[in-house]
């Protein structure tokens, strides 16, 4: 069974629809990355699952087979689902131990700690009493990874971890991943960064104009058919 | 000696105040609501330990233990219930509740425990001192109040620096979006930091209730001068760091439509399309200056606004005519909505045109009134040039105050205007010459210079105020109008985007700042002559000047001229139909305030005019497209 499945997800801000029917499913342990350019709608897409946004039908969306479309933001992250919001947004007033704390804050339990965050970035650890703001960019998408780690989550959303920095950063960054899946995390990446996406994930699925155009395992798509999936020429 | 005394004893009241102070910047941080009502809250925590001590016979340090979880409790359900709801980006929403519950509450106290002054009793501690050599006593009460404050105030500490509910408040403060995804409700954390906030402010009551007099329209001092206190984010303050908000909340997602300071979606197509220059010139003279662009006009009066003129017009026949045929009781009632009137005009322009949402006009009402004193009774300037002179000097001194306000924005300018008021009253307070806080009379001189004929003084008060009232609506609705009107209607709808296409916004808000100031001075020059006395407390009221203005504006629907007219008449219609009521004509006020901000944030007249396209004042701009219609896309080519 998935553990998490969209079923023809509509969504949007007032007026204004960015989903017009999306379906996808994941399953426990996957990695799966959804990729499309500026405006497809990836953003939005996490943001309807991790319930900042509502979508139409509260049924479109399930997780580990009950609908979660009508909790909640802190409802379903208890239930296990975690994001790493794009652009990182550390609490500014807080230092970096107790951004890690806020992720604890929900009281899930399981393999992630403050000293298994600490041995997955060591850097977090020397600079844990920094204020949050004195970070560089790729520190701080670290700490956003961690404190969402903290909520050990069943299922880990990174909405854009390239955002802004350096190739050589985010090579550091993604070489978390690996680890926070051997942890029996499910991970779901958004991402611009199309190389980047095929190379960390089991399947890919590609948004363009809030549908899905695209889907298939890394291995077995062609350039030219994410090209015209992502781009849509 | 003298002077460690007098250290020793305003540290000890200090304590006090720093609680005073604790209360309301937490609600401040977490939450960026300006608590209105935080006197009162205080002042009804003092009742509340009254009627303890009455039926306990108690103590009444040890009705503390009934006091504060009792005003926890408020506090929780205040928020949840009603607070919740005027959260947003829009600060007036909570400005107005809060209004709405101060006086409410200060009302109710009134008829509750009517208005004769109480003292919680304790004789035990009042009396009792320590004596440090000859010279230094310490008394007991004063002591504990310090001891006290620095324990909660430390307490408070703890709680935000070393607890999970502390680091959520933190978080909250800073972004609440994100602090939801980690778990974070943060309906419940608000109703906490009210409740908990209360809950400081009702041991700073009782404490208060001890120490001094206290009444039910007691607002225990001036409540702004005790803000500031803990909103300063220096280390050692406990409570100031939660205020630290670096990216505002509307960042945190792509936008709703286009979102103005206040926090309302605006029509802003309406102003967008605008011919400019030499084409638009072109286009007026020459209906087809170029093939592709079908020939269009702007069209500015609607039919409901020619409607609305008319009876405007009716309406200004009935103003300058009503001396001929009403009394003296009914040129009184229009005296005062007319100088009313002015105020709603500008403070709306001021507010619902250039996001500077002032709590501070009464300092220019204030001003208004003590220059012209000064003016005729100091200087014996006549009557007409000293109304002149009043206009110049408040707007003159209006300039420096904005040079420091300005420098504030959002809620931070709303309480900087506010204390920037307060500190006038106080120095009125002061002056000797104006009678301190007693107040002075207009010298029977000067009322005699304008006129020695009672009936002509009359009329030409009369008339003064008529044309003041109709003035501003006119002025307000020409520069609406103007290229001026357009750079607002654009700064009000988004600073953002108005600062991007060359809208030098710190001009146009200082022009409406200044008019403001100038228009509230000469209503205080208005003020003193019609009352003929005035005190620092009436000339520098929050209340009428500020409170009740806002009240107008925002019942009548802010951001249109329509609103505060609409506004002025309900106010004075709720007050005659209600004056015999005393307190409960207030209350009433009060629940008015809090509804309509629940159920009609956009006002009487947004409920009115939403999506009717109705405008009694032409002041918006329509393209009309003559022969084929043809989409706007044409123009691009």
């Amino acid at each position: 069974m998935s553990l998490l499945r969209t079923n023809d997800l509509i969504a949007g801000y007032g007026d204004f629809q960015a989903l017009f029917g999306i379906s996808l499913s994941i399953d426990e342990g996957e990695a799966v990355a959804i990729i499309g350019s500026n405006g497809a709608g990836k953003t939005t897409l996490l943001r309807t699952v991790s319930g900042l946004l509502r979508p139409r039908n509260p049924t479109d969306i399930e997780f580990d087979g009950s609908a979660i479309g009508s909790l909640e933001p802190e409802q379903i992250v208890a239930r296990g689902i975690a994001m790493v919001p794009e652009g990182r947004r550390p609490f500014p007033s807080l230092n970096v131990e107790d951004n890690l704390r806020m992720g604890g804050y929900c009281r899930r339990t399981g393999p992630w700690t403050l000293q298994r965050v600490y041995r997955l970035f060591p850097m977090l650890a020397e600079r844990r009493f920094a204020q949050s703001q004195t970070l560089s960019g790729g520190q701080q998408q670290m700490l956003a990874i961690g404190r969402a780690l903290m909520t050990n989550p069943r299922l880990l959303l990174c909405d854009e971890l390239s955002l802004g920095l350096a190739p050589i950063v985010i090579r550091d960054i993604y070489a978390a991943m690996p680890d926070i899946r051997a942890e029996g995390t499910t991970v779901l990446i958004v991402e611009q960064d199309i190389n980047r996406a095929l190379e960390t994930s089991n399947r890919v699925y590609c948004v363009q104009k809030g549908k899905i155009t695209l889907e298939g395992r890394p291995g077995d798509l062609t350039r030219e058919q994410i090209k015209l999936a992502y781009f849509g020429i | 000696m003298y002077w460690i005394n007098t250290i020793i004893q305003g540290a000890l009241v200090g304590g006090l105040y720093a609680l005073f102070a604790t209360g309301l910047s937490l609600m401040f941080g977490v939450m960026r609501i300006i608590n209105i009502a935080h006197g009162d809250f205080i002042v009804m925590s003092a009742y509340l330990a009254v009627v303890v001590v009455g039926l306990l016979g108690v103590d009444p340090l040890v009705s503390l233990a009934v006091v504060v979880p009792v005003m926890f409790g408020i506090g929780y359900a205040l928020q949840r219930g009603l607070l919740n709801f005027t959260l947003g980006d829009d600060i007036l929403r909570p400005l107005l509740v809060t209004f709405g519950l101060s006086v409410v509450i200060q009302n109710g106290l009134l008829e509750l425990f009517s208005a004769d002054s109480r003292r919680l009793q304790l004789p035990w501690l009042e009396t009792a001192s320590v004596r440090i050599g000859d010279q230094l006593a310490i008394g007991l009460m004063p002591a504990t109040v310090f001891v006290v404050a620095v324990v909660v105030i430390a307490a408070l500490e703890l709680l935000l620096y070393w607890t999970d509910l502390g680091r959520a408040f933190r978080a909250t403060a800073d972004d609440s979006d994100t602090a939801r995804l980690y778990g974070v409700n943060n309906r419940y954390i608000y109703a906490m930091a009210t409740a908990i906030a209360l809950s400081v402010m009702s041991i700073a009551g009782v404490l208060f209730g001890i120490s001094y007099h206290f009444r039910s329209d007691d607002r225990s001092g001036p409540a702004p001068l005790r803000i500031r206190g803990g909103d300063y984010r220096r280390p050692g303050q406990p409570v100031g760091n939660v205020g630290r908000r670096c990216h505002s909340r509307s960042s945190a997602g792509p936008r709703r439509g286009v979102r103005s300071k206040l926090g309302y979606t605006c029509r802003t197509p309406r102003v967008s399309i605008r011919p400019a220059g030499a084409a638009a010139r072109a286009h007026s003279e020459d209906r087809r200056p170029m093939s592709d662009i079908p020939s269009y006009r702007i069209e500015r009066s609607t039919g409901t606004s020619r409607l609305g003129f008319a009876i405007l017009l009716v309406a200004l026949v009935a103003l300058l005519s009503l001396p001929g045929w009403a009394g003296r009781a009914e040129m009184r009632l229009l005296i005062e909505i007319s100088y009313y009137l002015a105020l709603a005009q500008v403070w709306n322009l001021l507010a619902g045109y250039a996001g500077l949402v002032s709590v501070g006009q009464q300092a220019y009402v204030g001003l208004g009134c003590y220059v012209f004193l000064a003016a005729t009774a100091f200087l014996n300037v006549p009557p007409l040039p000293a109304l002149l002179l009043t206009g110049f000097a408040v707007t003159m001194i209006a300039v420096p105050v904005a040079f420091v306000a300005f420098r504030l924005r959002g809620a931070h300018f709303a309480i900087g205007t506010w204390v920037i008021a307060e500190v006038l009253r106080l120095i009125f307070t002061l002056i000797r010459p104006f009678g301190q806080g007693t107040g002075m009379s207009l010298p029977i001189s000067v009322v005699r210079a304008i006129s020695e004929n009672r009936t002509a003084r009359e009329l030409i008060l009369y008339y003064f105020s008529v044309g003041l009232g109709v003035g501003s609506v006119v002025l307000v609705f020409f520069w609406l109008r103007s290229r001026q009107g357009l750079a607002l209607a654009a700064v009000r709808d988004s600073e953002a985007a108005a600062g991007s296409i060359g809208i030098n916004q710190q001009r146009t808000k200082l022009a409406v700042y200044l008019i403001a100031a100038l228009i509230a001075g000469l209503v205080g020059a208005l003020v003193i002559l019609e009352k003929l006395r005035i005190t620092p407390a009436a000339a520098f009221s929050v209340t009428d000047w500020s409170a009740d203005v806002i009240f107008i504006v925002v019942i009548g629907g802010i951001g249109s001229i329509e609103g505060p007219i609409i506004g002025t008449l309900v106010f004075f219609v709720l007050r005659a139909l209600l004056a015999d009521y005393g307190a409960w004509y207030l209350i009433t006020l009060g629940t008015i305030a809090i509804v309509v901000m629940l159920k009609a944030p956009r006002g009487l007249w947004g409920l009115i005019g939403e999506g009717h396209n109705v405008h009694l004042f032409p002041v918006q701009r329509r393209v009309r497209f003559d022969a084929n219609r043809q989409p706007i896309r044409a123009l691009g080519k």
